[in-house]
């Protein structure tokens, strides 16, 4: 199992657990379906330090996560990304659109602004 | 038939493989490799990302709107002055990589649309990035990290 769902303060809260490569991605889209189809989705995308490396497939996964929860009027955040994984967002550039925190809190602070 | 792995005298690894589910078996394999041979963690993270995308480029891109099976083969050099793994494919759409140009990432749209960021990660973090079709069919990526 690479992800955890678990719901606070009305949003969900994935947490990676592992690396997200080309096997797994199909677990995530699988999560973050019924997510998405209410309103207003709010959605934290926890990583774990367990989690090192997100291939270009996954980060593609979580740009349609951001535009999809944007059409519903929802949120999505990241937080406790590596510095590896946070450097990755930075060269396909993400890191200027999606927003990324240090902590959990802030990221739902965020997200249910 | 999945995964195939080889080893020559010269400490050279090939691996054949169909399909996408068995590049993380490569990955771990490569990972194993560099770490005995002392290279940087960081380095051998940049390596395997670069590894991963070309590896999937070459079972889907290369193989779209095609009726054969996919197949690629990897070749896997270390030596003192560099790394090189080579990424072979025998898809028909042997000109795949011409579209998938550098992007420019200038606006929103080009920042959410899904692909090309592949070739934005195996070019920030290898030294060379070298495409070329192959005149029996097909496409070759080189990927070169000097060491030092």
């Amino acid at each position: 199992m690479g992800f955890k769902l678990r719901k606070t303060e009305g949003t969900a809260v994935i947490e990676v657990l592992h690396d997200i490569t080309t096997s797994n991605i199909g677990e995530l889209k699988s999560l973050t379906s019924d997510i998405l189809q209410g309103e207003n989705p709010l959605l934290v995308l926890k990583f774990l330090p367990s989690a090192t490396f997100i291939c270009s497939a996954g980060i593609g996964y979580i740009a349609t996560l951001y535009k999809d929860t944007a059409k519903k009027n929802g949120r999505l955040a990241l937080c406790g990304m590596s510095m590896d994984i946070a450097e990755i967002f930075e060269r396909v550039r993400l890191s200027h659109l999606i927003k990324s925190f240090k902590t959990e809190e802030e990221a739902v602070r965020y997200v249910r602004s | 038939m999945g995964l195939v792995i080889r080893e020559n005298d010269n400490g050279d690894l090939f691996f054949r493989i169909t399909d996408t589910r068995f590049i993380r078996d490569v990955r771990a394999i490569l990972e194993n490799r560099l770490v005995e041979f002392n290279i940087a963690k960081r380095m051998i993270l940049g390596i395997k990302i670069a590894l991963e995308e070309a590896i999937y480029n070459a079972l889907t891109h290369a193989y779209k709107g095609s009726t054969r099976h996919p197949l690629a083969l990897i070749k896997f050099t270390i030596d003192i002055k560099q790394i090189c793994i080579t990424v072979r494919d025998y898809g028909s759409r042997s000109d795949w990589f011409l579209h998938y140009a550098m992007p420019s990432f200038k606006t929103q749209d080009e920042l959410l649309t899904e692909g090309r960021r592949g070739i934005v990660l195996m070019n920030y973090f290898m030294n060379k990035v070298q495409f070329s079709q192959l005149k029996k069919g097909g496409t070759s990526v080189k990927l070169i990290k000097f060491l030092n």
